[in-house]
């Protein structure tokens, strides 16, 4: 006989009470209420128990209870960025998170300062903290090395710039359009996230793969060994600024010097081998160019020069110009310097004649007979007075301000200060005095004149002794039989002559040079400092200076009595005055074009200029029409990256690739000096055969080494970028 | 010979194909995601989350099987086996294969480790440990086993005290020896892992008794093994289908914790996610 107790619940009823007594079953489901009992055994007897049906919900209950509450806790703890952080951030990451302390999640993520409600709602709209978006708040960081403007384009680069850049791509691959975009917003934007996986510890944050790079680039392809293109003209996007002819160098040149033409002479290593950067003129040019330089600037740049005037037919013709030098006078002659040019164009009636007369004017032009061009002789002359008058007076900052006049912009102090390079008032007023003393009487009484008549009106009839200072030191009064004027110029004194006879420029007189010339004020002469890019110099490739290099030539601003002029003679290699008297043309719009600068142009700026600067500086034209002077070989911005890297470091372990020519072919047939004549920096040239893809593909193929896109190419290249073709 | 574990039949080749199919399908999708730079991670994120409230729901089927077209609890549990099954494969494209470092994170994966491993191991129980019943001489309910427990405990008792008016041996025996193994549940090492050594060593001692038993009382002896043997296979019968049913306790007592720190993973990942919204 069997018992039928329901089984014990909390919720169980008493035996028999609800359930009732049911028919005996062979089978019994575990939520079955009933329970056979054996016969002789007392309920009582068994524990009372829930079933297991409902202590598996009380625990589940229990369960989802305890997850709610130690959630709620932990979120409410001062432990809640460690329990909710999902992993730990790569090391570069790491000072940010130590420096923002409790709040550190919310420095990137926008939405991390709110409660669980701003995280819910923050699912559906778009977080911004103080109104930046959580890419935003990454450039807040990261703006000192991406450009903030297009800082989350594709690139980092402007969207008109890459479209065009697409433009440029063979159209057949233009054509094969990516099925899916990538994950743009409206503004062409994508998010940092995207690529960088935050996180993840240790692991790489630029890590991309190949497949990922070809999710935008529609010309796909296997691998670089199969179908990448070919390099063109990589790495030379533009040509190089410095013109330099491998071809003629090693063939022709080295050869004469009995030299040995090595590669490792110019081209240096950086700290880490990754760069070959070009070693300074001293080290690589000045051995052999050095004396070339020098010579082509011992005649000087002359800023003032006082010409040969006819005065018999100034007189005949019946205009008066007051004083002049007894050694300037005879037949018209001289030209006038182009710097000297520039400052009279700042004088209308000068201007104008120099225009109509032309760059190459000279007074040797005037012819004495034609009272026209005697006019003009006159006229120049007295612009010639009434700049050496405001020299005089004002000093520098008459030259400052004529150049602004002529050239229509501004120039800074320290432009004015380089290209006078010590050249002060005090200077112009010894050469005024010297050879002009009464200039200053002569331009108020014309001045006055002027006023009341004909500005070319002859002057008052009084008579005037000039006095000379010689360079010599020596002071010489000569009865100038046209002046009439006689002043109390007062004579300068053998000490103010000592102090002036500081005179670098002794040596070569004594040499046979310049007799006559003094230096007014000497340019030191500086170690050339060529702007090189920031790279450490290794010790062990600096090479010794070049003896010829060490011997200082005297250099600086000198006064030549004999021949009326005031003229700068170069130091050298990268003379400072002559460098910014050439920039201030070269930012000239239209320079060589401009009858105002043209012949400072032909005179600086070319092949046979002084200092031969044009022969190996390049000239860029800009889209304003002014020109850029290469003085630096090589320049490197930090700014700019290059869609394509590429580091000698690891590829000079091997020892095949030790020998440069392994990789660059130097090409005999192939000159580049046609390149460097001109001032578009694209027309490339290069005295070497193009780099091909096998020279890489035979080490860099799937199963040998790494081939990744980005092995060679950068992602962030920024608004500015080198090699964009 | 071993048996073999997992009868393959038709319906299970048609499962496996069809949950094989839809994972590749979903990994070709993560694939295409990946290298077109959408984040797979939210597709993967969602389709788990999905499968596992999918999961959840199977217990709903057991509440409402009044409802029309919900099909059959033989399917339902198909339906259970190859989905949860597939989530291990989900759940490694989401974490993209690598151990989560985050303590919540962990959390969250160890939860779905827990709930989706008792899975696996009370289907694997489902399939194996009703054989081993089988081989037994009786079904017994699990439920009854307390009762029935005590009911050999009250025959031994009978038996024995029907015998002692001669001899107290049994009487002794049974208050030191047999008592103890007969009215007491089996202890937590032979649920792990039954074990029949203490029921040959009962009957050994018992026949060790003999000797000092009379020739009446003998059967007695013999009653008492009997009585042995089936509290053994009692205890066998509880050690298995306590198996059977505690795994359970695991499986969906974790499962809605799992649903919870999942949702809040879900709101987190978009709260702090870094796209553009």
């Amino acid at each position: 006989m069997i018992q039928r107790l329901p089984v014990q619940d909390d919720d169980s009823q008493p035996p028999n009470s609800l359930f009732g007594t049911r028919t005996e079953s062979p089978y019994h489901r575990p939520h079955d209420p009933f329970v056979t009992l054996p016969v002789g055994i007392d309920a009582g007897e068994v524990v009372k128990k829930p079933s297991l049906r409902n202590r598996r919900r009380r625990l589940t209950w229990a369960c989802t209870a305890f997850t709610l509450g130690a959630l709620f806790i932990l979120c409410s703890s001062p432990f809640s960025n460690e329990f909710l952080v999902p992993g730990p951030l790569t090391s570069h990451h790491a000072p940010l998170v130590a420096s923002e302390g409790g709040a550190r999640c919310a420095s990137c993520h926008a939405n991390a300062s709110g409660s669980l409600v701003s995280w819910i709602a923050g699912t559906f709209t778009a977080a911004k903290k103080q109104g930046l978006s959580q890419s935003e708040l990454c450039m807040k960081c990261h703006e000192q090395s991406l450009t903030s403007n297009f800082a989350m384009n594709p690139h980092n680069v402007d969207p008109q710039q890459l479209a065009t850049m697409t433009a440029q791509i063979p159209a057949a691959a233009r054509a094969a359009r990516p099925l899916f975009q990538p994950p743009v917003n409206h503004d062409h934007q994508i998010a940092c996230s995207v690529c960088h996986q935050e996180h993840h510890g240790g692991r790489d944050l630029t890590m991309l793969t190949d497949a990922q790079c070809q999710s935008c680039h529609g010309n796909k392809f296997h691998s670089f060994e199969q179908g990448h293109p070919e390099f063109v003209n990589w790495p030379q996007a533009r040509r190089s600024r410095i013109a330099f002819d491998h071809t003629t160098h090693a063939g022709k040149h080295f050869i004469d010097k009995q030299q040995e033409f090595q590669c490792s002479q110019c081209h240096l290593d950086d700290s880490f081998q990754n760069v070959k950067r070009l070693a300074s003129y001293e080290q690589s040019c000045a051995a052999c160019h050095n004396e070339q330089i020098l010579d082509s600037g011992s005649q000087g740049l002359a800023l003032i020069a006082l010409p040969m005037l006819d005065m018999a037919a100034i007189e005949t013709a019946g205009w008066q110009v007051g004083g002049w030098p007894l050694a300037a006078t005879g037949d018209f002659d001289g030209e006038i310097p182009p710097m000297m040019r520039l400052l009279l164009m700042a004088d209308p009636t000068a201007n104008e004649i120099l225009k109509t007369r032309g760059p190459s004017f000279e007074f040797f032009d005037f012819d004495a007979t034609k009272p026209a061009d005697v006019a003009d002789a006159v006229t120049l002359v007295w612009a010639t007075k009434r700049l050496l008058g405001e020299l005089a007076s004002d000093g520098p900052q008459a030259i400052r301000t004529r150049l602004q006049n002529v050239l229509g912009f501004e120039l800074s102090s320290q432009e004015l200060s380089r290209i006078i390079t010590n050249l002060d008032g005090p200077v112009f007023q010894t050469a005024v005095q010297t050879w002009l003393p009464q200039l200053s009487a002569e331009l108020s009484e014309r001045k006055l004149s002027k006023s009341n008549s004909d500005f070319t009106a002859p002057l008052a009839d009084d008579g005037a002794d000039l006095r000379f200072q010689l360079l010599s030191g020596q002071s010489h009064a000569r009865q100038l039989s046209l002046a009439k004027h006689t002043l109390n110029v007062p004579t300068q004194s053998s000490a103010d002559d000592e102090l002036l006879a500081v005179n670098p420029l002794t040596e070569l007189m004594k040499a046979g040079g310049a007799k006559g010339a003094q230096t007014i004020h000497p340019q030191e002469l500086l170690p050339a400092e060529e702007p090189m890019p920031t790279v450490v110099d290794p010790v062990a490739t600096v090479l010794p200076l070049p003896s010829q290099v060490q011997a200082p030539r005297p250099s600086g601003w000198y006064r030549n009595d004999q021949t009326f002029r005031i003229s700068y003679r170069p130091s050298g290699h990268a003379d400072d005055c002559l460098q910014s008297w050439i920039e201030l043309v070269a930012r000239t719009e239209d320079a060589p074009l401009r009858p105002e600068t043209q012949r400072l142009f032909e005179k600086t700026i070319s092949a046979t200029g002084v200092g031969l600067c044009r022969t190996c500086h390049t000239l860029d034209q800009s889209s304003d029409r002014s020109y850029v002077v290469n003085w630096v070989a090589e320049y490197r911005d930090p700014s700019i990256r290059s869609f394509t890297r590429f580091a000698h470091g690891p590829h000079l372990l091997q020892p095949e690739l030790q020998d440069c020519s392994h990789c660059h072919h130097l090409d005999p047939s192939r000159s580049n000096a046609a390149s460097f004549l001109t001032v578009d920096a694209s027309q490339v040239v290069s005295n070497f055969s193009p780099l091909t893809k096998t020279n890489c593909t035979s080490c860099h193929q799937q199963g040998r080494t790494n081939s990744n896109c980005t092995q060679c190419h950068n992602y962030h290249v920024g608004s500015k970028i080198i090699g964009s073709k | 010979m071993k048996r073999k574990l997992v009868t393959l039949n038709r319906r299970s080749v048609r499962n496996g194909l069809l949950a094989a199919a839809a994972l590749a399908v979903l990994t070709a999708v993560v694939y295409w995601q990946n290298v077109n730079l959408i984040n797979s991670n939210f597709t993967t994120g969602y389709v788990l989350l999905g499968c596992v409230v999918f999961l959840a729901a199977f217990n709903l089927r057991k509440k409402f099987p009044m409802l029309p077209f919900i099909g059959s609890a033989a399917f339902w549990m198909q339906l259970h086996i190859y989905v949860g099954l597939s989530t291990f494969a989900i759940f490694g494209l989401h974490i993209a294969w690598r151990i989560p470092n985050g303590w919540f994170e962990s959390f969250l994966a160890l939860l779905y480790v827990l709930v989706a491993l008792s899975g696996v191991y009370g289907l694997w129980m489902t399939r194996i440990l009703p054989r081993r019943l089988t081989a037994l001489p009786e079904e017994i309910v699990f439920e009854r086993i307390p009762w029935l427990r005590l009911d050999l405990a009250r025959q031994a008792r009978e038996l024995v005290l029907a015998a002692c008016e001669s001899t107290d041996v049994l009487a002794r025996f049974y208050a030191n020896r047999l008592s103890h193994y007969l009215e007491r549940p089996r202890n937590f090492v032979y649920l792990v892992q039954p074990s029949g050594r203490l029921r040959r060593q009962m009957i050994a001692e018992i026949d060790e008794l003999d000797r000092f038993l009379a020739e009446e009382q003998r059967p007695v002896g013999r009653g008492l093994a009997e009585l042995v043997k089936r509290k053994d296979d009692l205890d066998y019968h509880s050690a298995i289908q306590g198996r059977l049913k505690v795994w359970l306790f695991v499986h969906i007592g974790l499962t809605y914790s799992l649903l919870v720190v999942a949702v809040m993973h879900l709101v987190l990942v978009h709260a702090f996610s870094g796209g553009f919204q």
